[in-house]
């Protein structure tokens, strides 16, 4: 099939570099899969794996703090401890979610933790290797403001995501993406 | 004194003096008379009381006197008179009192009978008395003198009585011819008045005759009618009958409705508070399903921090991983279980809502049905009411009628006998005419018997002393 005669070069370029993704062979099996909390947060489904997990709840009693990044909503009171509160929204810079997110996913990162506001939750699920894809080359358009082309349009952020699922999550990689400062500092 | 009275005066006149030649009476007849006029007027009142005395006594005459001073009266008169016979004048005055006496006596009806015995009795009085004294040749002279004198008298006497008498009779006659002709006249008219009046009668017992028989099919067409009328009316009644009997079962069985409706109306109250009441326990069940929803969630929620214990937990953690599914997985299904209860509760919510709505709507409706009902009933009860004037008006209607075709029987019957009497009255009046006409020709007949008796020639008396 030949492409459109009236299509520009820069989508001609991103026709290209899709079909060389699409080409490649899929990952080394990485065994059976992994246990994962599918949750939602603005349009976009995430996965994270279990065992980084500490607790889903409610998100009660949130506490804005001025002068911190969108990415931080605020902080709330855990078990005894100060939590952050972050959006995944801005890691893919979407258009934020619920203003008041209902859920939050606890995640152990290091020796503290960590909150990731969700809108929804899916419950836990099993995702197979062979069930990932690539990242698709659109995605974090909206981020750049500009054309981007995936893992480019993307940059540093791509690697928090180790791939997606058929059906569309995002399986985001626990230590990648707490060691965003992006995404992780609040400042 | 008109001419014909002059020249009547002066006949009488010469045949005065000529009865006079004819009795011979002379000069020397007067002069003798006039001689012996002393001794009679001695001798008069004694002449004059036996003569009445004799008068009075006759039952015949005594009527013409009506009292004893009427009896003087005529005595005095009469004295008078026969002194003047002995004067010797019978000149023209002599001759006009002679005639004036006898008009008297026409007036009175002394008739000439009467007035010869008196004369009669006059002279034999006379005779005794002038032989008694004078019994010679001069004396037998005088009272042949005497005789010519009284006879002269009678005769202007009676002559004028037959001419009063004639005279009387004449104008008798005369008025009766005039009676007659006015009599006769009258009759013509009469009877012209009485043909024209029953010709015209006869026209208008003819025109009466055709108006009898116009009025007579007139009235004929009217009892046919009136029959139409009566049988229209009583189908009417007939029918307002039927309709007064189907309104009554209308107005039953409306009855009934409403009753019906009323009963529904109450039934649907009840619906409505029992849809009411299931209603509430609707929004019961969806606050408990709530609670178990909200159950589910925190068993789901808990099942997945299970799993996420599980799952830090290592290969320690397997066992009860499975646990955190199994229970994630009964959450899922008390989730998906309450959601479909909740589903069915909706569908049961919107169908009570729906069902409340169309009990109220139902009510309404029964309301409305149970007033249109009542409408109804009440239409019906006018209808009743209406149809039964409407009988009433058919009753009277159907008398009316009959009541109508009695009276034109009776009219019609009245026309039959007022035709033949129309007939009989032509009849007559046809024979009036006859009548009318002979009676015409008799008046025309009598008019010229008058004419011909008025237009005869007068003739001679009859009678005259000579």
């Amino acid at each position: 099939m030949s492409a459109p005669s009236h299509a520009t070069d820069a989508e001609l370029e991103l026709l290209r570099l899709r079909a060389r993704r699409y080409a490649q062979a899929p990952p080394a099996a990485l065994g059976a899969g992994v246990d994962c909390l599918l949750f939602a947060r603005g349009a976009t489904r995430y996965a994270l794996p279990l065992r980084v997990l500490v607790e889903v709840r409610r998100l009660e009693r949130l506490c804005r703090v001025p002068g911190t990044r969108p990415a931080v909503l605020g902080v709330f009171h855990h078990r005894g401890a100060v939590v952050s509160a972050h959006d995944l929204s801005c890691l893919l810079g979407e258009a934020s979610g619920s203003a008041d997110p209902p859920w939050v996913v606890l995640v152990q990162c290091g020796d503290d933790v960590i909150g990731l506001a969700a809108d929804e939750l899916a419950g836990a699920h099993l995702i197979r290797d062979q069930d990932l894809r690539p990242l698709p080359v659109t995605l974090g358009d909206q981020a750049l403001g500009e054309q981007a082309l995936g893992d480019q349009a993307l940059g540093d952020r791509a690697a928090c995501f180790r791939g997606m699922t058929t059906d569309g999550t995002l399986l985001l990689q626990p230590a990648v993406l707490l060691a965003t400062p992006a995404f992780l500092e609040a400042f | 004194m008109t001419k014909s009275t002059t020249d009547r005066k002066l006949g009488e006149r010469a045949q005065f003096e000529t009865v006079k030649r004819f009795l011979d009476l002379r000069r020397e007849d007067a002069r003798a008379l006039a001689a012996f006029r002393p001794v009679a007027a001695a001798h008069t009142d004694r002449l004059v009381d036996l003569l009445y005395a004799h008068v009075v006594a006759q039952d015949a005459v005594k009527h013409f006197f009506q009292s004893e001073q009427h009896i003087e009266s005529v005595k005095a008169a009469q004295t008078i008179y026969f002194e003047r016979l002995f004067e010797g004048k019978f000149d023209e005055a002599y001759h006009a009192d002679r005639v004036r006496v006898g008009e008297a006596h026409a007036r009175i009806g002394l008739g000439p009978r009467w007035y010869i015995a008196l004369y009669s009795k006059y002279l034999c009085l006379l005779h005794d008395m002038v032989l008694e004294e004078n019994d010679t040749a001069e004396g037998r002279a005088l009272f042949k003198s005497v005789i010519k004198t009284i006879c002269l008298d009678m005769g202007i006497a009676i002559d004028t009585y037959i001419n009063s008498q004639r005279a009387r009779e004449e104008g008798q006659a005369d008025k009766f011819i005039h009676a007659l002709e006015d009599f006769s006249q009258s009759l013509q008219v009469s009877s012209a008045n009485i043909l024209t009046t029953t010709s015209e009668h006869a026209a208008s017992a003819q025109q009466q005759a055709a108006a009898v028989a116009q009025v007579t099919s007139t009235l004929a067409e009217l009892r046919q009618a009136s029959a139409q009328t009566l049988e229209r009316a009583e189908e009417v009644l007939a029918r307002a009958d039927h309709s007064i009997e189907r309104s009554q079962v209308g107005a039953t069985a409306v009855g009934d409705t409403v009753d019906g409706m009323r009963e529904i109306r109450a039934q649907m109250h009840a619906i409505a508070e029992k849809i009411l009441l299931l209603s509430g326990h609707s929004q019961k069940i969806g606050e408990i399903i709530a609670s178990v929803n909200e159950i589910a969630e925190q068993s789901k929620l808990l099942a997945l921090n299970a799993a996420i214990e599980a799952a830090r937990a290592g290969e320690h953690g397997k066992g009860f991983a499975v646990v955190a599914t199994e229970m994630r997985s009964l959450a899922d299904q008390s989730k998906g279980a309450t959601a479909q209860v909740r589903s069915l509760l909706g569908e049961i919510q919107a169908a009570t809502n729906s069902a409340v709505v169309a009990t109220e709507e139902g009510t309404k409706k029964v309301s409305q049905g149970m007033s249109l009902a009542e409408r109804a009933g009440h239409d019906i009860q006018t209808v009743a009411h209406a149809n039964q004037e409407s009988a009433s008006a058919a009753k009277l209607i159907a008398n009316a009628a009959r009541q109508l075709g009695a009276g034109v029987q009776q009219v019609a019957d009245a026309m039959v006998s007022i035709n033949e009497g129309t007939n009989h009255t032509v009849a007559g009046l046809r024979l009036s005419e006859e009548s009318a006409a002979s009676l015409a020709r008799v008046a025309e007949a009598m008019r010229g018997l008058i004419i011909e008796y008025a237009e005869r020639e007068t003739d001679a008396p009859e009678f005259r002393l000579a």
